[in-house]
């Protein structure tokens, strides 16, 4: 009913309003630049942090090592390399959304993304959006959104990154970046590969890490090309290669392997006629693994998910500052695999989205709807606002409905899955406070959440483990994000920190959810002194609970990185760097008997040209 | 806030915290038989988390004691602790995922031996003729290299690794032969392997229900229950209670379940009274008219992961839904269900042994 109201809506801006020949290059270049215009445009009440791409470069390939250093999100790793998945603002990993170039690419099986089968370095930027207002990207957006993009420029420069480093456990990694441009078209290029053999001493055992072996391979190309004046193609694509022994814990012995593939392909058709911005939207999303309980027999099981995607986003600008999107989508999903026949799913969606600058003030307001056969889609919609009380503060206020889907796995597996589920919905609001001064920035936000209908494997009374939506869980706390940088002489110094205090009530047991800290801290910094860059990461993150009952609890950790850069010649820009990790030599642990490395060391090589 | 009260609060719990910490803090008693008389819980802990135990309830039912295999013996039991089999004076310890067997002295729950030879999934363990059988899966994804393992008991020395059908779960001795029920480990099985005691080698296959999951002895006369296979398995199947002559291996009455999404579990003997449990309800059976004759359902629990039934009483161990955290321990009253009394007890309790 409600597809068919905005069907009706769309059809009937689409004739009414004329197309007035108006060029506006100023909002064209974002439309343009951008892969995901949306993150830009749509995020007022609430705060979007951007990893640039010197900061990505800084760190390891693996996007749970970029992370667990630079935001307030705790990750929770099966040891290093292995599996690992995010806790935004205390929510499961499933309710994290992780959007590639504007898509969803969460699991179709698990619901969420492994970070650490994310190689960071093909993409340009990583922004970061806690809380719910990113409803437009559909299912997992409950906790908030992590996106992965692309950009392009049309400045004709033509620049090269080679980098490769070695370092402490036969850790090699290598990769290049290269982008090429003229007016007309923009195209570039990434290719990051990490292998380790990872076979790190568990600290105060005699025993060491055993096939925890990994190695990762990830391809990205995109590809603009201006095809007149006002139409613009664009098409990315995204391969990605890992293999994986999946290391044991501290008891169990393991001689498990992991492969898996994923495919990503994106083509957008941008039009600006008048002021109707035009996006047609195709996608192909492929994800495979195969997992073997033991790496040396031949026996495997696996899953493979197909998702095609058509997307129209039809845009439209009243008068400078007001702004309204129409977005209508639709989601065909094919899955199958040991446990899962002939899983599929068809997911129709309807977007509108309304943008009002009015100088001071800002809001926004978004709703979405998804029609689909198999459980009942609730409305999402998301509303927020900013004042800009003075210069030197922003209020933000946010509030919304999310949800996240069943996955395949809850569905479909053979021995339990149940298509009665429902999505488990989330409402929520936040309001954030931003302060700035020159050199100084500091971001603080309050968000309280009650998520319902919680999905969760239980055995039922025949000792059948089922997904149920059973319980409700209230997460409320607090995050700060700030920034400072001061110039000592000539040397500039940057100085950042986080930190996430989160608070994940189970409402039937009063108790908090377990493996999520109630405090998570990171301080990072860097220091250039002519040639010479130093710079210092640091995390604190709080005891996590590993049992319902709160009886059993894992030890706070913390660490500290440390490292130095020295730019040695000029032409071409040549650079080496070189950085101790966990420099005190923490014993911690992230999951229960999942033993984290302790000291070690890597360098990297880095020319540009 | 009175400060002296929270200071209080704080040493309280510091101390109590620190004694269910530290090993070392509260020795245990040197008496002789710490362990004469009272129930075993065996809590098999988290999967790949090391910290299977323990819990001792003492005959008087009074307290509960965690850990006792760790306190008495300062090393931890294992990973997923699986089952117990009471042996004379031994307690012999099936650790699943360690791949080990842990042999204490019943009494006083001291190390006696680790086997951690020759296994591979270890599940249950039995006595017959001065030796120990443990039937193992072997690779969980492997069906053809399942096996029951023979063990000397006077040295515990390997003897030797029987190869039998896929998925040997639980094993009983009777008239100088072991009988293994094929559960099927990762898949479904449907047999019960005789293993001569003497020559070591399966002597017969005998055809039962899908998925025998408990057997009892009668005199000359072997019940086999078989739960059924499950809705998720291509044909959900019923229940059956075969009734086996063990002087000849053969079957000699099925009883089948009327619905095929009936599964029953934890048959057990009491007298003349024969109990089974379909979910979380118990049922109470007429040998000859093979009729329910009483039912009740337990409500506490969250699921019969343990069950027992001994002396007028119902024991049944349940983790917590989610499978983290404390279980419990309840006793019921066998005649009319009601709740007795109950124990928190240790992670994911799945066995109650009595040393008695």
């Amino acid at each position: 009913m409600n597809g068919n109201l905005y069907h009706l809506i769309l059809i009937f801006f689409c004739a009414c309003f004329s197309m007035a020949a108006q060029n506006d290059s100023i909002n064209w270049l974002e439309e343009v630049r951008l892969s995901d215009v949306k993150l830009k445009q749509n995020s007022e009440g609430q705060f979007v942090r951007e990893l640039e791409d010197s900061l990505i470069q800084q760190n390891e390939p693996l996007l749970t090592s970029l992370l667990k250093f630079n935001s307030p999100f705790f990750f929770r790793e099966n040891g290093y390399g292995m599996v690992s998945s995010a806790s935004v603002r205390g929510t499961s990993a499933a309710q994290t959304a992780v959007v590639w170039n504007g898509i969803n690419i969460n699991s179709q099986f698990t619901g969420q993304t492994d970070f650490n089968t994310i190689n960071t370095r093909v993409f340009d930027n990583i922004s970061l959006r806690p809380g719910g207002g990113s409803v437009v990207y559909g299912s997992g957006a409950i906790g908030g959104t992590i996106h992965l993009n692309n950009d392009f420029s049309f400045d004709g420069e033509l620049k090269n990154a080679v980098r490769t480093g070695y370092g402490s456990f036969e850790t090699y990694q290598a990769a290049y970046n290269g982008s090429f441009s003229n007016e007309k078209t923009s195209l570039n290029i990434g290719v990051s590969g990490i292998s380790s053999e990872n076979d790190y001493k568990y600290q105060g055992t005699d025993k060491q890490n055993e096939n925890g072996d990994f190695y990762n391979v990830s391809l990205s190309a995109s590809l603009a090309r201006w095809l007149d004046d006002t139409n613009i193609l664009k098409f990315y694509s995204n391969y990605y290669q890992g293999g994986r022994g999946f290391s044991g814990t501290l008891n169990l012995p393991s001689n498990s392997k992991y492969e898996d593939r994923n495919l990503r392909n994106l083509l957008e058709w941008k039009s600006f006629f008048g002021d109707f911005t035009s996006s047609l939207k195709l996608a192909f999303l492929k994800e495979e693994f195969k997992y073997f309980e033991n790496r040396d027999s031949e026996n495997f099981s696996f899953g493979e998910a197909e998702t095609g995607i058509i997307k129209y986003d039809l845009g439209y600008e009243f008068s400078a500052g007001m702004k309204l999107n129409f977005i209508a989508d639709y989601n065909n999903i094919n899955g199958e695999g040991s446990g899962i026949e002939n899983a599929q799913r068809n997911i129709g969606g309807f977007s509108a989205l309304w943008n009002h600058d009015l100088g001071k003030l800002n809001y926004e307001l978004s709703l979405r709807q998804e029609i689909t056969e198999i459980y009942n889609s609730p409305l999402l919609f998301s509303a927020g606002g900013n004042y800009y009380f003075s210069e030197n503060y922003l209020l933000r206020i946010n509030t919304s409905r999310n949800f996240r889907i069943p996955t395949f796995n809850d569905l479909f597996w053979q021995s339990g899955g149940n298509k009665e589920l429902d999505p488990e919905t989330s409402l929520q609001g936040e309001i954030g406070n931003e302060i700035s001064f020159q050199n100084f920035q500091i971001n603080l936000t309050a968000y309280f959440m009650d998520i319902d209908n919680l999905i969760r494997w239980i055995p039922g009374e025949d000792g059948m483990w089922r997904p149920v939506n059973t319980s409700n869980v209230h997460n409320y706390g607090l995050e700060v994000i700030a920034d400072w940088s001061k110039n000592i002489g000539e040397n500039p110094l940057r100085l950042s920190g986080n930190y996430a205090f989160t608070k994940s009530i189970d409402q039937e047991t009063g108790k908090q959810l377990i493996y999520t800290p109630q405090h998570k801290i990171t301080f990072s910094g860097a220091y250039e002194i002519n040639r010479l860059v130093f710079s210092i990461q640091s995390i604190y993150n709080g005891s996590i609970y590993t049992s319902s009952d709160n009886n059993y609890e894992l030890n706070s950790y913390k660490l500290v990185n440390l490292g130095a850069e020295y730019a040695f010649a000029k032409s071409p820009e040549t650079s080496l760097r070189f950085q101790i990790h966990n420099i005190f030599n923490e014993e911690y642990q992230s999951l229960p008997s999942r033993i984290m490395p302790g000291r070690s060391f890597n360098t990297l090589l880095i020319i540009n040209f | 806030m009175n400060y002296k009260h929270l200071f209080l609060l704080f040493f309280t719990v510091f101390l109590f915290n620190s004694c269910e910490d530290d090993t070392d803090c509260c020795p245990m008693p040197e008496e002789e038989a710490e362990f004469e008389s009272g129930i075993f819980v065996l809590n098999e802990g988290n999967f790949g988390s090391g910290n299977a135990s323990v819990s001792f309830l003492d005959n008087d039912m009074q307290q509960m004691q965690s850990s006792i295999f760790m306190n008495t013996n300062e090393t931890g039991l294992g990973d997923t602790a699986q089952s117990i089999k009471l042996y004379e004076e031994f307690a012999i310890i099936v650790v699943n995922v360690s791949n080990k067997i842990e042999v204490v002295d019943r009494y006083t729950f001291e190390s006696r031996a680790t086997i951690d030879v020759e296994l591979m999934n270890p599940r249950y363990a039995e006595v017959v003729n001065d030796k120990i059988y443990v039937s193992n899966w072997g690779d969980g994804m492997d069906p053809d290299d399942d096996f029951v393992a023979v063990f000397d008991l006077s040295d515990f020395s390997f003897i030797k690794s029987i190869s039998v059908a896929e998925g040997p779960e639980k094993v009983l001795a009777a008239n100088g032969k072991l009988f293994v029920a094929h559960k099927g480990g990762f898949s479904f099985n449907n047999i019960v392997s005789v293993i001569n005691t003497e020559s070591n080698g399966v002597e017969a296959e005998i055809e039962v229900g899908d998925l025998p999951n408990s057997m009892v002895i009668e005199g000359n006369n072997l019940w086999v229950l078989a739960g059924g296979k499950p809705s998720y398995a291509e044909t959900e199947t019923a229940g059956k209670l075969s009734n086996i002559n063990i002087s000849n291996n053969q079957v000699e009455e099925e009883f089948d379940f009327p619905d095929s999404s009936l599964h029953p579990n934890n048959l057990s003997l009491e007298g003349s009274d024969v109990y089974l449990t379909i979910g979380k309800t118990v049922y109470n059976y007429n040998m000859t008219t093979m009729q329910p004759a009483s039912e009740y359902k337990l409500d506490e629990p969250a699921l019969l992961y343990g069950f027992e039934i001994h002396d007028g009483r119902i024991y049944v161990a349940s983790p917590n839904a989610d499978f983290t955290g404390d279980g419990m321990l309840y006793i019921y009253n066998l005649s009319n269900g009601s709740l007795t009394t109950q124990f928190s007890v240790g992670i994911n309790p799945n066995g109650i042994y009595f040393n008695d």
